[in-house]
């Protein structure tokens, strides 16, 4: 089971996960972020990793 | 017509492969980090002076704020400290103090802002291309790479427009002392008063809900009142951030198309990859290419003992060449790179990362974008040959001669 792990604290709403991730990340209207997935499936899993590396603040986390 | 290294043999041999200080190291920088992460991962090249080249090594203390101070840092020689400015620049700060403006700061930045901002910077672009020519010559750095970052940030801070010609008449010259702004320059005094007559008078001012400098003289609920010196700063600060360091993507970015002409080629077929050649300039060619920081209490990395109050010299390039992380391909500029590979340092990581981050792809994107639509066939001035600019610590081509 692998899940995504976001630290509100840290998230600045920069949306390089979402443009990375569309299928898993989305950005709201007020640049909160949304989790597409409460698991991530084995077929997205690259891509959840992807979003997470690219984030600039270290706010998310893969995590099985 | 390509970048040849310019290597000594002095350099494999060495345990100080990469010296900031070294315009020439900082321009060509490649060899040297490659020996610097294989050999020497954080190597000393100055007393009290350290450079960290690894990826993972880099990316951590960028997210260790409490070991690794941001106070007093922006320049390595010379004597650093804050004592010389009327305030403290965001970078220059460390939480909790950090942590406020940076809140305040960034409201203007974020993505929702932006979107709505996005056909105000491609006006910028238009303008600015309108003024071109098929067939004609120009100069890429100070035809396209000054100007469109420029009036992105007068535009982004509420400057007027008819100000703006004059304003990077100043910021033009302070720019290029960059980092080593003496406050009594006088473009810098120019520039500094413009902006400090321009807090003044918005403060006077109904709050228009718009701009930086109308958001900083007006303070939200929430937020403490900042001096007029202060709001000056933060406006001095986001403008001399954005706009070298910017263009300087621009022409890094079109150097690497146009050099191997097929990759403008793929781009005019299919401007969907603009974005993907942008990250990619990012990564290949780090605009800015180290950040400092100073190191709280001894310790070690990597097994190298530092002690309290050295400064760490973090190599944004050499962190985004990193085989280990990025493929043993690192080293070539490809346009086939997959998103999200590994962890882009150019803009910084964690508390600092760069705020206007968002706003420099936008400005990169559209004008590439531009570039594509009108004017196809772009190539390399035919007696062009590449320069380093002779900058300390950003890392473009001095000029970049192109035929639209």
């Amino acid at each position: 089971m692998v899940h995504i792990e976001v630290d509100r604290d840290r998230c600045e709403g920069h949306g390089l996960c979402e443009q990375t991730g569309p299928e898993i990340y989305r950005l709201d209207d007020d640049g909160e972020l949304e989790l597409l997935v409460a698991e991530v499936p084995a077929e997205l899993l690259a891509e959840a990793e992807a979003g997470a590396r690219v984030c600039p603040v270290a706010a998310l986390r893969v995590l099985s | 017509m390509s970048k040849e290294p310019m290597m000594n043999s002095d350099v494999l041999h060495g345990d100080r492969p990469y010296d900031p200080l070294d315009p020439g190291h900082v321009g060509v920088p490649e060899e040297r980090l490659a020996v610097a992460r294989e050999r020497c991962p954080v190597s000393q090249p100055r007393p009290g002076v350290f450079v960290v080249a690894r990826h993972d090594d880099v990316l951590a203390a960028l997210q260790d704020p409490g070991s690794y101070s941001s106070e007093n840092n922006f320049v390595l020689d010379g004597g650093t400290g804050t004592a010389g400015l009327p305030a403290t620049p965001i970078t220059m700060l460390d939480p909790p103090a950090h942590t406020v403006l940076r809140t305040r700061l960034r409201q203007w930045f974020a993505p929702a802002v932006l979107r709505k901002e996005e056909p105000r910077v491609r006006q910028i672009v238009t303008d600015v291309l309108d003024t071109l020519q098929a067939g004609e010559q120009i100069e890429v750095w100070t035809d396209l790479g000054r100007v469109v970052p420029a009036r992105t940030v007068y535009a982004f801070l509420g400057i007027p427009e008819a100000d703006w010609d004059t304003v990077q008449g100043w910021a033009d010259v302070v720019n290029d002392q960059l980092p080593q702004v003496s406050v009594e320059m006088p473009e810098f005094v120019s520039l500094s008063g413009y902006l400090a007559q321009l807090v003044v008078t918005s403060a006077a001012e109904p709050a228009r809900g718009a701009g930086v400098i109308d958001g900083l003289v007006h303070p939200g609920p929430d937020e403490e009142p900042l001096s007029p010196v202060e709001a000056t700063m933060h406006c001095m600060q986001l403008i001399l951030a954005g706009t070298d360091t910017t263009g300087s993507l621009v022409v890094n970015l079109l150097y690497e198309l146009l050099s191997d002409r097929a990759r403008w080629e793929r781009l005019v077929a299919d401007p969907s990859l603009i974005p993907q050649a942008v990250e990619e300039s990012l990564r290949h060619d780090a605009p800015l290419q180290y950040v400092l920081r100073t190191v709280t209490a001894d310790r070690e990395i990597r097994g190298c003992p530092i002690g309290s109050g050295d400064r760490l010299v973090l190599s944004l390039q050499s962190a985004n060449l990193d085989e280990q992380d990025w493929g043993a391909d690192a080293g070539d500029f490809s346009l086939d790179r997959a998103p999200g590979s590994a962890t882009l340092a150019s803009f910084g990581y964690g508390i600092h990362t760069c705020l206007g981050a968002p706003l420099a792809r936008l400005e990169a994107r559209l004008l590439i974008e531009g570039l594509v639509a009108r004017f196809p066939s772009l190539h390399l001035a035919p007696d062009y040959s590449w320069e380093p600019a002779p900058r300390s610590m950003v890392r473009r081509p001095a000029r970049l001669d192109v035929i639209l």
